[in-house]
């Protein structure tokens, strides 16, 4: 009698599907190795990202050559680096930067203890262990300098940390609000909230109630009011303005007509489905940046890190919540959220337990597809300055850093592209594995 | 209420509120369950029955649904009889599952393909009685060997898609009953079932019943099945009770021309070697439920259908002695004709 054919979890399945595609199979290695080497960001990178010295300076010092062979002796030898002497272009005033064999050579040296620049794992583990180092005078770059002379490499891996986890946690909070309002929307649509109760309900509770929603709808309508007026005392009197006090007085006039006779009802599913249209409505980046500008810009530097964490998530969720709403909707018909519900189960109870869980495979796919689209939106904020700022450094940051010098930048120090290279790389690596992820979680594309 | 009475409708109204106009889906329905009885509600679709069930669980949807009148009493298991059209959402949970369980036509769709069997009969049992997972657990199991489900234990870590339509049904019945309720109503449990499995099914419910002694309210179209289950019938047509009697009086002498036209309708082996004639059929279909006929809403179908009498006001629901109703103003020249 035991059913023995299916023995395989769909965990099991998945992975096995997930396996049979060899982009999603690198992306994810790719990923882990970019996750990895950004969590053990002071480990793995030589310097400390804000680390510059004044004399001699190193502004825009090229990548550091390492000699593999040994010219004294013709034969091959452990790897080893020059210092370098700094001068001048003499037409150009930029700085170059030759070889100095003189000083002798400088061995790569791994799990090298650099005291004076100590870091700290995770904000908890201090440490002043590297992977690889060289000793001083001589400096390794493996991707160059910016112009104050600090490590590209160093701050390539400490912008990952903040570009990579920006683009998880963005798309966690638009996950988590995707989810809970178009659940919400979907779940109770064509049963309306009641927001407002009118004088003859005001009895029991609803006399603590009433007076509440007959506030909140009076805030509005004030609200209203008020914006129309500041709007009138920054423009002067015209046409629009006329409009907005029309429109605010309309307001106030159905709130004073309504709120004592009859309820005001909402259907949540208009609600959050309107709210979706106006973001979705509204060019990206533009409202992202006239977001952005509602918010001090000399705010501390973490603070302005979650501020794009949270702008991002707010702006991404429209699409999510709307596919949940979707799902839902024929969700929610199924019989056995009905048998849930003669089980005695509440609405809370069947939309977390019953409802929401079906759109899984949904979500997970979306997740891990709208997570580079969150590193390009932040790498996008940063570079116009907006996002991330100093000392913390990010991908866009750094590309913004880049820029400088206009086309000077791209033929004396291509280098500075770095940072361009590893958003690319990120995420492609993302939309291979969310690429894959769909096809292992969708039993129609199974191969 | 009557001590021996577990649930009392009392001229129940659910009326639904569309664009085209206000269905009457149950207009002024009466009926009682008694404790450990089984009660079958019969009729055609569209007649009302699945809409009575749902709203004694209170799960009419709503809008466009609303119950507009009526009371249903029940008498829970604490012994206080309380009306279910008055009690708040909150309470009526508490009543959900626990005190009324429900199973319904579609076995194969009515589990949550996500979960395990064992997962989502735990669910219920911790909801309403509080216990431990472990315990729900053990409980779980316990029920599923009580439905005869063979190996019960490696059959709670099973998935929905892993067991065929006649088992899932058990399993639902198991989670209806895990609660030990007072009243179970059956929607329909057998119709999506295969014949064999609709007999194994029908005889697992009457042996849970006579263990566990809970009441049945048994909602089916089939009439074969009611002659099977039922201790006593009510019959409805177009939202109306129109004939209410215990199985062996209905079947022998149905009073209601409708309740006639559907034995009729019935294939009869023993007859059918004797009469070789078609099998008869109720002429017509069942009304629009937004255009009822005036007066008797059978009348259009009716063979007995006498103009001025039939169509001019809607009958009452008449005793016909021994316990018997029938909502018929001819039913005594019926019963005359037939005799």
């Amino acid at each position: 009698m035991t059913v023995q054919a299916s023995s395989q979890s769909q965990f099991q399945i998945a992975l096995r599907q997930f396996r049979k595609h060899p982009l999603a199979v690198w992306g994810l290695r790719i990923l882990f190795v970019l996750y990895t080497v950004a969590a053990f960001a002071g480990f793995f990178s030589p310097y400390d990202p804000n680390y510059y010295e004044l004399y001699p300076p190193k502004g825009y010092h090229p990548p550091t050559r390492i000699h593999f062979v040994d010219p004294e002796t013709g034969g091959l030898s452990r790897p080893f680096v020059y210092a370098t002497r700094r001068t001048l272009d003499p037409v150009s005033l930029q700085p170059k930067y030759e070889e100095d064999p003189s000083q002798g050579k400088f061995y790569i040296r791994f799990f090298v203890r650099t005291p004076d620049q100590p870091y700290t794992l995770f904000r908890v583990f201090r440490s002043d262990l590297r992977l690889f180092g060289v000793d001083p005078p001589a400096r390794i770059f493996l991707m160059g300098t910016d112009n104050f002379g600090r490590d590209l490499f160093s701050r390539l891996i400490y912008g990952a940390q903040v570009s990579l986890t920006i683009g998880i946690l963005s798309a966690l909070v638009s996950f988590v609000l995707g989810m809970v309002l178009g659940g919400i929307a979907g779940y109770y649509s064509g049963r309306p909230f009641t927001l407002s109760l009118p004088l003859r309900a005001w009895r029991g509770l609803g006399l603590l109630l009433g007076p509440l929603s007959w506030a909140l709808w009076g805030g509005l309508g004030l609200g209203a009011l008020y914006l129309a007026w500041s709007y009138y005392r920054l423009t002067g009197l015209g046409f629009f303005q006329v409009l907005a006090f029309l429109a605010a007085a309309w307001v106030g006039v159905r709130l004073v007509l309504t709120l004592p006779f009859r309820p005001i009802r909402i259907d949540a599913d208009d609600l959050v489905m309107r709210a979706v249209e106006i973001i979705a409505a509204i060019p990206t980046l533009f409202l992202l940046i006239s977001l952005r500008a509602v918010f001090p810009t000399n705010v501390d530097p973490l603070t302005t890190f979650y501020l794009v964490v949270g702008l991002l998530g707010f702006i991404g969720w429209g699409g999510l919540a709307r596919v949940v709403r979707g799902i839902v909707l024929s969700v929610r018909e199924m019989d056995y959220v009905q048998a849930a519900r003669a089980m005695g189960a509440s609405d809370a109870r069947i939309l977390f337990r019953h409802v929401l869980p079906a759109t899984a495979s949904y979500v997970i796919v979306s997740l891990s597809l709208t997570i580079p689209g969150f590193i390009l939106a932040e790498s996008g904020l940063s570079f116009l300055g907006l996002g991330v700022t100093e000392p913390y450094t990010s991908w866009g940051l750094l590309l913004q850093g880049a820029q400088q010098g206009g086309f000077a930048s791209f033929v004396d120090r291509p280098w500075v592209l770095w940072p361009g290279f590893f958003i690319f790389v990120s995420i492609m690596a993302w939309n291979f594995v969310g690429d894959g992820l769909r096809d292992a979680l969708d039993p129609r594309r199974r191969r | 209420m009557d001590e021996k009475r577990l649930l009392e409708v009392k001229d129940l109204k659910v009326h639904f509120f569309t664009d085209d106009g206000v269905v009457k889906a149950v207009d002024g329905v009466s009926f009682h369950v008694n404790r450990g009885e089984t009660l079958a509600v019969v009729g055609e679709s569209g007649s009302g029955k699945s809409v009575t069930s749902l709203a004694i669980m209170r799960l009419i949807p709503s809008p466009p649904g609303r119950i507009v009148g009526g009371e249903i009493l029940f008498r829970g298991k604490d012994g206080k009889v309380r009306d279910l059209t008055k009690l708040s959402e909150q309470e009526m949970r508490r009543i959900r599952g626990n005190d009324i369980a429900m199973i319904f036509q579609e076995p194969m769709t009515s589990l949550n393909p996500v979960y395990t069997v064992g997962d989502q009969i735990a669910e219920a049992i911790m909801l309403h009685q509080g216990k431990s997972r472990k315990e729900a657990m053990e409980l779980a199991a316990h029920m599923l060997e009580l439905v005869g489900i063979p190996e019960p234990r490696k059959r709670l870590s099973n998935y929905p898609h892993q067991m065929s339509g006649g088992m899932r049904q058990r399993v639902m019945i198991a989670m209806a009953l895990s609660c030990n309720p007072s009243l179970l109503i059956a929607d329909e449990p057998t119709t999506a079932l295969d014949v064999t499995i609709q007999a194994q099914i029908l005889e697992l419910m009457k042996k849970l019943q006579e263990e566990l002694g809970m009441a049945i309210l048994f909602i089916t179209h089939n009439l074969g099945v009611v002659a099977e289950m039922a201790d006593r019938v009510v019959v409805m047509y177009a939202g109306r009770v129109v004939e209410q009697a215990d199985v062996v009086p209905l079947f022998q002498e149905p009073l209601h021309p409708y309740t006639r036209g559907l034995l009729r309708s019935v294939p009869r082996l023993d007859l059918a070697a004797e009469r070789k004639e078609r099998l008869e059929a109720i002429p017509g279909n069942v009304p629009n439920p937004l255009y009822l006929p005036p007066g008797c809403a059978f009348h259009p179908r009716c063979k007995h259908f006498v103009a001025g009498l039939c169509d001019a006001e809607v009958p009452p629901l008449e005793d016909a002695g021994d316990g018997r109703q029938v909502r018929c103003v001819r039913w005594r020249e019926i019963r005359e004709v037939r005799a």
